[in-house]
């Protein structure tokens, strides 16, 4: 690469980083926007010329980020809670699978049964882990799964880019 | 000389919209004469205009993107020969023909009746 190949690089570089725009559209744009430069050299402009005219990147990146509004998206704020869903029901999930094989490492059958007990005695202590502790285990695998699926493409869902009308 | 910068600053509300739907349908003209790429466009509107649609890439792109989504002109990548690196290239759809076509159509229905409105007014 010669010296002028990267600067025009690091030029079209500086503008692409201040696009505030989806991807897809980003791309659109620098694809075209090089299009553009490549048309000025074609036709007979100087590097210096074509930098003048297209201006510093920040200002290049502006007007295109104005003028591409319409195709710029919005993204809905409820995806946190589709986000916050999966992490959680991944962390219960973790959590599960390291008791379990833990388990299968360490315990015989007298601490499994030591530690059903205590189970049995924490949980009745008090209301709501009892139903937790004592649910299934298969429920123990499916609700974190269901929670990891639906969180994970609810959030894709709610953050897919659409367009504006 | 009529510098063009100035005249892009002053420009109003009213001219900005007037502009809007009728550099759509200049692009699209363009475009059907010749496949024709983004700086071409933009000087070849410029020229022809004598100055007075002067577009930045910014402003083209919009319309470029318009049009290709509703399917009216598509892009290609030209390979360039030699060292010249591959541009971005549009040219019109079938489509985009008749479409074409069917808004000049609209726009001369539009413009003798707009002028009609504007010359009369001027006889009272």
């Amino acid at each position: 690469m010669t010296d002028a190949e990267k600067r025009m690089k690091k030029y079209t570089n500086g503008v692409e980083r201040r696009l505030n725009l989806p991807a897809s559209v980003k791309q659109r744009v620098m694809s075209d926007f090089i299009s553009s430069i490549q048309a000025r050299r074609e036709a007979g402009m100087t590097d210096e010329e074509i930098l003048t005219e297209l201006g510093t990147p920040a200002k290049a990146a502006e007007e295109l980020n104005e003028q591409m509004q319409e195709f710029t998206y919005r993204k809905s704020p409820w995806r946190f809670l589709f986000a916050v869903g999966a992490v959680y029901g991944a962390v219960k999930l973790i959590s599960y699978l390291v008791h379990k094989i833990l388990f299968l490492f360490l315990a015989d059958p007298v601490l499994r049964v030591g530690e059903a007990a205590s189970i049995g005695i924490i949980g009745g202590a008090d209301g709501p882990t009892a139903i937790f502790l004592t649910t299934p285990d298969w429920a123990r695998v499916v609700v974190p799964v269901l929670l990891v699926a639906v969180g994970f493409l609810g959030y894709r869902r709610l953050s897919r880019c659409r367009r504006k009308q | 000389m009529l510098n063009t910068k100035e005249v892009i600053i002053v420009e109003d509300r009213f001219t900005q919209q007037l502009k809007k739907g009728i550099l759509e349908m200049l692009v699209l003209q363009l475009i059907c004469e010749k496949p024709t790429y983004g700086y071409e466009l933009l000087s070849r509107l410029k020229e022809q205009s004598q100055n007075r649609f002067v577009l930045k890439e910014g402003t083209l792109y919009p319309i470029l993107y318009r049009l290709e989504d509703d399917g009216m002109i598509s892009a290609q990548w030209q390979q360039g020969t030699g060292r010249v690196a591959p541009k971005k290239i549009y040219e019109a759809t079938e489509n985009g023909r008749q479409e074409n076509v069917r808004r000049k159509r609209i726009w001369e229905e539009f413009s003798e009746t707009v002028t009609g409105f504007l010359t009369g007014g001027d006889t009272k």
